[in-house]
């Protein structure tokens, strides 16, 4: 190898030099300085092509995944989600999502998601066993609820539940026992948008990317509950 | 019992493809962002490539995560979505705007202005430069990556390198010249 084949191969790759070029470097003082400038350089363009990354984006990729296996399987769904879920009793407040516990459900969701449940569980039954197993007086006709599943968060049980909302599927958490106390002292989850309804039986919790519809959605559930202000 | 069996291995196996994926957005997810950016310089434009890239990977999980080219899987489908979005929306491309770097100042002023001028040098470079040069210096990758997802030559990616870094250094004629 002379010095042309090895400045060509240098400056075209400098990080991964052949054991000949390796050889050629350490025999050659000029290409050795040579090769220790495109290094040099390389750290440069690497700071320089180092742009800042927008915060949330790895949660918003996965966060997607999930709502994109719920999409593909609404219309299946639809027939098996006109029954719902749940009864409780008394009063509500609507309360900013703050506390480390959210991301704690935010995690729930993304390591549990029920749009994975295998489809046989995804019926009318599962629905009512979540309500049962949860001492609820079942319901009435929440019919856009399409999963529900029995779930542990933070010591908490509750239901996890997706509600097909049109576009932008909304995940919802009804907590049973659950406080807003619990929920003190927290950061915003980047990408999701969440709500949460707090009542002396329970808490309900929505999360979706898009806000517009949470607030609504908390009421017209925590009616259907039956959890009263 | 054998269709509890049957479900429960079917939940073991989709939490180990989560996992993966999950695993695999967390460690790439930034680095394809930033690719992103300098090829088509829009923050939000990559952001869509990204998501749409990695939820493909998702659609492919079971085969990817065999396959041992997961970096050259993502890189050759982020660029065909970005070539598909051009063709459906014939967007402009702005060549020399270079808001979409968003900058951050840091403790050295000469430092900063340096890297600065460097961007614009960068973004100024030919298309066909900066993209394996962005390959190359944000994701590691080597000639024979790049060259399997541009589907080029591993020579004409080394061309393509070294012209890019050589277009780049200041007194371009420096570097090979010198010893011709």
């Amino acid at each position: 190898m002379n010095c042309l084949e090895f400045r060509r191969a240098c400056q075209a790759d400098p990080q991964h030099l052949t054991a000949e070029q390796q050889a050629h470097r350490l025999q050659c003082a000029a290409c050795n300085r040579f090769a220790a400038e495109q290094l040099d350089f390389d750290r440069r363009l690497a700071s320089a092509l180092r742009v800042p990354v927008p915060e949330g984006l790895t949660q918003r990729v996965i966060f997607e995944r999930s709502l994109r296996g719920r999409r593909r399987r609404t219309g299946w769904l639809a027939m098996a989600a006109s029954v719902l879920v749940v009864v409780g009793v008394t009063s509500v407040l609507l309360v900013s999502p703050s506390g480390s516990d959210i991301e704690n459900f935010t995690a729930h969701m993304t390591a549990h998601p029920v749009d994975q449940v295998p489809l046989a569980e995804a019926d009318g039954m599962a629905l009512q066993r979540v309500a049962a197993n949860l001492s609820l007086p079942a319901v009435s006709d929440l019919s856009e609820v399409v999963r529900a599943e029995l779930c542990v968060v933070d010591g908490h049980r509750g239901a996890h539940l997706i509600v097909d909302s049109g576009e932008a599927p909304v995940t919802a958490f009804v907590m049973p026992g659950m406080t807003a106390e619990q929920l003190s002292g927290l950061s915003e989850v980047p990408g999701l948008s969440s709500q949460v309804v707090s009542t002396r039986d329970g808490l309900i919790l929505l999360f979706c990317p898009d806000q517009s519809r949470l607030v609504e959605l908390g009421e017209r559930m925590r009616r259907q509950l039956g959890w009263q202000v | 019992m054998h269709r509890i069996d049957d479900k429960g291995g079917r939940r073991a196996d989709m939490s180990s493809r989560q996992h993966q994926f999950d695993a695999m957005t967390a460690a790439v997810a930034n680095d394809l962002f930033r690719y992103a950016v300098w090829l088509c310089r829009d923050r939000d434009l990559a952001q869509d490539l990204v998501q749409e890239t990695l939820l493909r990977a998702w659609r492919f999980m079971d085969k990817l995560r065999d396959s041992g080219a997961v970096k050259a899987w993502l890189l050759t489908t982020l660029r065909r979505e970005h070539a598909r979005l051009y063709e459906r929306k014939h967007l402009d491309r702005v060549d020399m705007d270079m808001s979409f770097i968003e900058d951050e100042s840091g403790r050295d002023p000469f430092a900063d202005a340096e890297r600065r001028e460097l961007q614009q040098r960068i973004a100024a470079l030919p298309e066909d430069y900066r993209e394996p040069l962005a390959m190359q210096v944000i994701l590691g990758c080597k000639v024979a990556e790049i060259a399997e997802a541009m589907d080029l030559s591993e020579s004409a990616v080394m061309t393509r390198l070294f012209r890019a870094r050589k277009q780049l250094m200041d007194g371009t004629d420096r570097a090979v010249e010198s010893v011709q």
